[in-house]
């Protein structure tokens, strides 16, 4: 086969798979177009229109309408609770994990593993026993423990090999001048693991950011995350179409983000290396 | 250093797992008089949802369309397609699609799923669209409420399917693709003898995951049709939730938890064997 040749037959080649990927690309954009020119138009319909106008409007009475601000505020309570306490706990366990070998450790991974395949849907009507008999429910507080108990397993899993890939040398040696196990691995091992945490993070964070069925059975009224408050327009009959993309837009923005800013950092293979391990 | 992480994961998750094993024996409701003092029935619950007719396989034919169709083919089949497709275009197109494919699967599940709500209800833009081509068009959720919410998920999740085997297949040697090519190998020889058996490993890995995660949905279905219209729509999580927190048949709803259970169990058992035998559990040192 003549290099001539080949190239000739690769060209058109190309640009179908090319056509391909655009037809592709237009139809994965079609479910965004509506709730992106809603959130634009003054008082839109559930139609897709051209016209009507463009206005930042929707986006400014979101931001100042306290029942939003409310949602948002519950979400991000949620979202933040469960990431401090998920990576704080995951890496205390983690450490062991990964470093004293034992049978024990052994069973330990797999009911970690285990419990990473835990469907917790199906926990709910005794977790929701369990809230209402401790009266812990409609509390934010203790719905965040709840959601760190669904996120530790993952988190621990992937934390123990981020922590593998730590040589033991360099803890070694700061035993030896003195230093404790707590030491260690405050002063060595969680600084050389902070793109392996910042994973972990973003993980817990846009789960518990996103989650909607944990809130809807735990919490009710103001504590309600914007999760439950979008679903509550559904069927709601009046609402501002508009109001409500803006607010979908503005709560969708954070894990995007997040995602990007912890990507660009620590690259997208890494970041998968986290989701394969899960 | 473990012990307060066991602590929670005991108390939030093997708490619940265990009570959700005994409460399905009893006869508990919320609001009814046995709320607070329910007694043990034996295996009445179980004898009620093995019984024809109790919605039981219906949900289960139901979650098996969904994990088929959204995960399997939606997700699993189209995301290698993409991946292979992607290797062929060029760079810019491939970041853009890639970027949209990804913003789909990073939003908040119920955005995704007020999304597609809209887009397929009566007066919404599949309806303008079909119009304008001249066809009639009704809300699929309504006439076809399995297939709108997994066009839904497939449209989510295709993401994670593909930028795992779009890193795998970046993985395999372009070497040996040229050198089969050298040796007259056709497009899908190439395919199902070298590509396929190298990225195997990959592929098991997501169908695995991609299993357990659909197998668990709730919220995406639930927000759409909330199981319907009638029960059209509900697969094994709306029909526990719907027994529990809607007739309130808290006992009956474990019981059928218990089997939602048991799946995932059998599910997370063969991930455990493929990660060990693959070796990813370095549990030998």
């Amino acid at each position: 086969m003549s290099t001539r040749h080949r190239t000739r037959r690769r060209v058109p080649r190309k640009t179908l798979a090319n056509l391909a990927l655009i037809m592709i690309g237009v139809v994965f954009l079609v479910p965004f177009v509506w709730l992106v020119a809603a959130a634009f138009q003054p008082h839109p319909t559930l139609q897709l229109t051209g016209g009507g106008g463009f206005t930042f409007s929707n986006f400014t009475s979101v931001v100042g309408a306290g029942s939003f601000r409310t949602a948002l505020g519950s979400s991000l309570y949620l979202a933040i609770g469960t990431t401090v306490f998920t990576t704080t706990l995951a890496i205390l366990a983690a450490y062991p994990l990964s470093r004293f070998g034992s049978r024990l450790q052994r069973w330990f991974v797999f009911v970690l593993i285990f419990l990473t395949g835990l469907p917790i849907i199906a926990l709910m009507i005794p977790a929701y026993d369990f809230y209402v008999t401790a009266n812990l429910i409609n509390s934010k507080f203790w719905t965040v423990w709840f959601l760190t108990a669904t996120s530790l397993p993952f988190a621990t899993w992937i934390g123990r090999a981020f922590i593998d890939a730590v040589p033991r040398e360099l803890e070694e040696s700061a035993w030896v001048d003195g230093s404790s196990r707590w030491g260690s691995l405050a002063r060595i091992v969680v600084p050389l693991i902070l793109p392996g945490i910042s994973v972990m993070a973003v993980y817990t964070f846009v789960n518990a950011w996103s989650n909607f069925f944990i809130p809807l059975i735990l919490l009710q009224g103001s504590n309600e995350p914007a999760a439950v408050t979008i679903y509550g327009y559904f069927s709601q009959y009046g609402v501002d179409y508009g109001h409500v993309a803006a607010f979908a837009l503005v709560y969708s923005l954070p894990p995007v983000l997040l995602f990007l800013l912890v990507s660009r950092w620590v690259g997208r293979g890494f970041m998968l290396g986290g989701a394969m391990k899960g | 250093m473990a012990l307060p992480m066991v602590v929670v994961v005991l108390v939030f998750l093997g708490w619940p797992t265990m009570w959700t094993f005994v409460l399905s024996f009893t006869n508990m409701t919320v609001t009814g008089p046995a709320a607070r003092h329910y007694h043990f029935i034996g295996f009445d619950n179980y004898r009620k949802l093995f019984a024809s007719g109790s919605g039981l396989t219906d949900s289960i034919r139901r979650s098996l369309y969904y994990l088929v169709v959204s995960a399997y083919l939606g997700q699993a089949v189209f995301g290698f397609f993409l991946a292979m497709l992607m290797q062929r275009c060029s760079r810019a197109l491939r970041a853009a699609v890639g970027a949209i494919v990804v913003v789909a699967w990073l939003i908040p599940e119920i955005v995704i799923a007020w999304m597609w709500f809209v887009l397929l209800s009566d007066g919404g833009t599949a309806q303008q669209a079909t119009q304008a081509l001249g066809l009639h068009y009704s809300s699929w959720l309504v006439t076809h409420p399995m297939l709108a919410v997994s066009l839904a998920n497939s449209w989510r999740g295709v993401a994670f399917s593909y930028l795992l085997f779009s890193a795998a297949l970046s993985d395999v040697p372009k070497d040996l693709i040229e050198a089969a090519k050298v040796d007259g190998a056709g497009g899908l020889r190439r395919l199902w003898r070298i590509i396929l058996p190298l990225v195997s490993t990959t592929i098991l890995i997501d169908l695995v995951l991609i299993t357990l995660g659909t197998l668990n949905d709730f919220s995406l279905i639930y927000a759409m049709t909330g199981g319907g219209p009638g029960d059209a729509s509900s697969v094994l999580s709306v029909f526990m939730y719907r027994q529990a927190f809607v007739t309130y048949q808290l006992a009956f709803g474990t019981a059928i938890a218990v089997v939602m259970l048991a799946l995932g169990a059998v599910f997370a058992v063969i991930y455990i064997r493929i990660l060990r035998r693959q070796g990813a559990l370095n549990l030998a040192r």
